[in-house]
């Protein structure tokens, strides 16, 4: 391949016929331009839809104001409760986990944590031992269990992975919503702002969108 | 062209290869991208993920194709176009879309984020300032538009403040100013540069122009020189004394002696043409001779067998180490053919003009002989009456006759023929004659002397009986101008041509009789002619001067005297060989001298020095 430029005006027009020239150089001038705006409407397109994909929130269920009481789990003494229910397959998960950490680290020692894989009907046992898995397990303070058909998550009403709820320590809901920007994107976000400002005020719960996948295969879950 | 403008075309040459080497570089990065992208969107987020459904992630379908999307228009370009404009400026909008395509695939990390920073850095390569403005430009459309419609998704928040975007910008901005000024140095350094290879250029350019120039003239100048040494008959060598052969030799000697080019270039061609064996004292001195000019003639063979005598001149130098040397050749057999001729000749025209002269000379002891002889003759008449008387008387006495009367008859007779004058003048008459037949003898013997025949090798000879011969032969060019004053010193018998000798010896009188004659012309005085002869035992040889009291040789025409054909006498009165002649036997034949010392109104002095210690100097003289 040749891709040496030695000639000032370049290009394969410096070939064409000398009697063809004007003709053809203006053709292919306005094939090059053509081609130029195609390549950037498609690129314009492409960037659309990346930007609609990460941008568009899953859908959240209605949690619950009061903790509930068939939950398995319960809210700690003393300081508020964060439950985070994730994908383990989900890429997104990661995202969600490294704000948590960011959360936990902020939050010194105000918040008792709980990370709950969902592992939907169908799948084998072992299948939500994600390197996410881990990846939770390091942060501090966070509690990490299976959640089987994603009961509990349900109860919290959590139908995104990454959705995160925070009661304080009477039971009332905070917050529930997503603690990311966009899909799988880490760093700053409304969300995680929202948590660490009720840890202060406990005013009204505050909600936030939720960016990543389906918890489960239902309906609802996946009409996103 | 000038410098400036070459200086133009040189920049614009290097930022082309700048650039298609910076082309080089991003069509190689943009398929390392590409392939990176899919790659990073296949461990990163291969899937998504509905429940226990998944399904290819999003990122996967982006990376390929969207990858491809961005690689498309700025490889095609790069192929197409490669040092269009636009080229550059696709490769650096698709750079900064790939930057945001990389932070999106990784989750938006931070430190993805220095692809941008390393993509203009990459940018840079290109050397066009410009594209940092329309990467700069794409970074900020794309952070605007996403900040505007999705604000929480690059600022964090949903409604930042106004100013995030800048601090966003400075950083890129930061990198632009220092990539900018990197560029407008690196410019101007191409600048500095493309001017300096445009003056060396032109400066070569110019060198090379002279040297091409100077190589036509010396070729035509070598062209010119070979046709003048190959149109003459002296030939061009290089004979090299080490391999004994000849490298270069002109075409007149391949002509002239019959030997083949490459029969002239065989080692060892010297001993062929010219054997060690038959030219021991030259090969000798050719093997001791050092650096410097040299001249000598030697016979040389040819191919047919015969021998031609070769004047040898040119310069016996070191070429790499060889002795060699370097010169003409010529071939003067027939020059010498002819040099012998036009001796002979003008020794023939010298008895010619002194025909008439010895004739005289002879004519008159011939006279006075034929006279006395008159006169003896005469007298043996009246001689004979007296005897006649006297045979009478003697038969009267012893016949007893009238003896008396016999007596008185024979005193008669004796009276008659006054026998007394005749007993004293016919013995003087006789004395005469015999005198004259000397005189006459002496002339035929300077005859015989002066026309000495000529020899093919030197003799040793007495230089002052040969003068003497050739004053007397020469007597009757110079008894009515000049007395005649010989000082012949003892000299040893020199080796020398002796009938070459002779009429250098009579040319030099004759020239100088002829000088005297015309100082004295009509006055009926007589000038001075002085021989004189010595023998310079220091110098080991003899010298001859030749002195005349005439008019002097005048200033203009001093340094002519030896040219062939010059004379200052009247027409048929001199040929102008004479001194060229002498100047050829003295010099050239007996590596002798003849000089000259003159003085207007006072007369001229000829010298000739003859060596005693050169046997056949002619075919030896080698000077180095």
């Amino acid at each position: 391949m040749a891709i040496d430029g030695d000639h000032p005006t370049g290009g394969t027009s410096s070939r064409l016929p000398i009697a063809a020239a004007p003709l053809t150089l203006s053709a292919a001038r306005c094939l090059l331009v053509a081609g130029a705006a195609l390549w950037l409407v498609g690129i314009g397109y492409g960037v659309n839809q990346l930007r609609h994909f990460e941008s568009t929130p899953g859908v959240s269920g209605i949690t619950p104001d009061v903790w509930p009481a068939t939950s398995s789990l319960r809210p700690q003494s003393g300081r508020s409760t964060l439950i985070m229910m994730v994908h383990p397959q989900c890429s997104c998960t990661r995202a969600s986990l490294s704000e948590l950490n960011a959360i936990m680290s902020q939050a010194k020692g105000q918040i008792s944590a709980f990370v709950l894989f969902i592992r939907p009907t169908g799948m084998e046992q072992g299948w939500e031992k994600s390197p996410t898995w881990s990846q939770a397990e390091r942060i501090p303070g966070v509690s990490v269990q299976l959640d089987p058909k994603g009961a509990e998550s349900t109860r919290f009403g959590a139908l995104t992975s990454g959705h995160t709820v925070l009661y304080d320590p009477g039971g009332q809901l905070l917050f529930s919503g997503g603690i990311t920007s966009a899909r799988g994107h880490a760093g700053e976000n409304m969300g995680s702002e929202l948590i660490l400002a009720q840890l202060a005020r406990k005013t009204n719960p505050q909600t936030h969108a939720v960016f990543g996948c389906a918890l489960t295969d239902s309906p609802l879950s996946a009409q996103r | 062209m000038n410098i400036d403008t070459r200086a133009a075309s040189i920049f614009d040459a290097t930022l082309h290869k700048v650039q298609a080497e910076a082309n080089r570089v991003f069509f190689w990065v943009f398929l390392a991208q590409w392939v990176f992208a899919i790659a990073l969107a296949l461990i990163l987020t291969p899937y998504a993920w509905t429940g226990g459904t998944r399904s290819l992630h999003f990122h996967v379908q982006l990376a390929v194709f969207g990858g491809a999307a961005l690689n498309a228009l700025p490889i095609a370009l790069i192929y197409l176009r490669p040092a269009w404009w636009g080229t550059r400026h696709s490769v650096a909008i698709s750079q900064m879309l790939w930057s945001a395509l990389f932070i999106h695939l990784t989750g938006g990390r931070i430190e993805t984020h220095f692809h941008i920073f390393v993509s203009l850095a990459f940018l840079a390569f290109y050397r066009d300032p410009r594209l940092l403005v329309t990467a700069t430009l794409i970074v900020a459309a794309d952070h605007l538009t996403v900040g505007f419609f999705w604000p929480e998704s690059v600022y964090g928040i949903s409604n930042p403040e106004w100013w995030r975007f800048l601090e966003h910008a400075g950083w890129v901005v930061f990198e632009d100013i220092v990539l900018f000024l990197g560029c407008v140095r690196a410019l101007r350094e191409m600048h500095i540069l493309s001017k300096r290879e445009a003056t060396l250029d032109a400066a070569k350019q110019d060198v090379e122009r002279q040297v091409t120039e100077r190589t036509q003239d010396l070729e035509r100048s070598r062209e010119m020189f070979r046709l003048m040494a190959e149109s003459t008959k002296a030939a061009p060598f290089t004979l090299d004394l080490t391999r004994g052969c000849f490298p270069y030799v002109g075409g007149q000697a391949i002509t002239g002696l019959g030997f083949t080019e490459s029969e002239w270039k065989q080692p060892g061609a010297l001993d062929v043409i010219f054997s060690r064996e038959h030219n021991s004292d030259l090969r000798t001195r050719l093997d001791e001779c050092a650096t410097g000019s040299f001249e000598f003639v030697a016979t040389v063979l040819r191919s047919d067998g015969g021998r031609s005598e070769m004047r040898w001149s040119g310069t016996c130098e070191l070429l790499g180490g060889t002795k060699s040397l370097r010169g003409l050749m010529q071939d003067i057999t027939e020059l010498r053919r002819l040099g012998r001729e036009l001796t002979a000749a003008q020794k023939l025209e010298s008895v010619g003009r002194l025909a008439a002269g010895v004739a005289h000379e002879i004519n008159t002891p011939v006279q006075f002989v034929s006279d006395n002889v008159q006169f003896v003759r005469a007298s043996m008449t009246d001689i004979a009456a007296v005897i006649a008387a006297y045979r009478a008387l003697q038969e009267a006495a012893q016949q007893g006759g009238n003896v008396m009367e016999a007596a008185a008859r024979a005193t008669q007779a004796e009276t008659a023929v006054e026998l007394d004058y005749l007993m004293k003048d016919v013995p003087l008459a006789l004395e005469g004659a015999v005198e004259g037949l000397g005189r006459i003898a002496t002339i035929v013997r300077s005859m015989k002397e002066f026309a000495h025949p000529d020899q093919a090798e030197k003799t040793l000879a007495d230089l002052n009986q040969a003068i003497r011969s050739t004053l007397v032969i020469a007597h009757n060019e110079y008894k009515y101008v000049a007395e005649i004053e010989t000082q012949f010193g003892e000299l040893p018998l020199v080796p020398c041509f002796l009938g070459e000798i002779n009429q250098v010896v009579l040319n030099l009188i004759i020239n100088a009789a002829h000088a005297i004659s015309d100082v004295i012309k009509d006055t009926g005085g007589l000038g001075k002619l002085t021989i004189s002869t010595r023998f310079d035992a220091a110098a080991d040889a003899v010298e001859v001067v030749i002195a005349d009291s005439g008019s002097g040789i005048p200033e203009s025409a001093r340094n002519r005297v030896f040219d062939p054909f010059f004379t200052t006498k009247e027409v048929g009165k001199g040929t102008g060989q004479g001194l060229a002649i002498a100047r050829s036997v003295i010099v050239n034949k007996h590596g002798g001298t003849l000089r000259f010392e003159t003085e207007c109104g006072k007369g001229t002095a000829f010298f000739i020095r003859l060596p005693m210690n050169t046997i056949n100097p002619s075919a030896t003289r080698v000077a180095a």
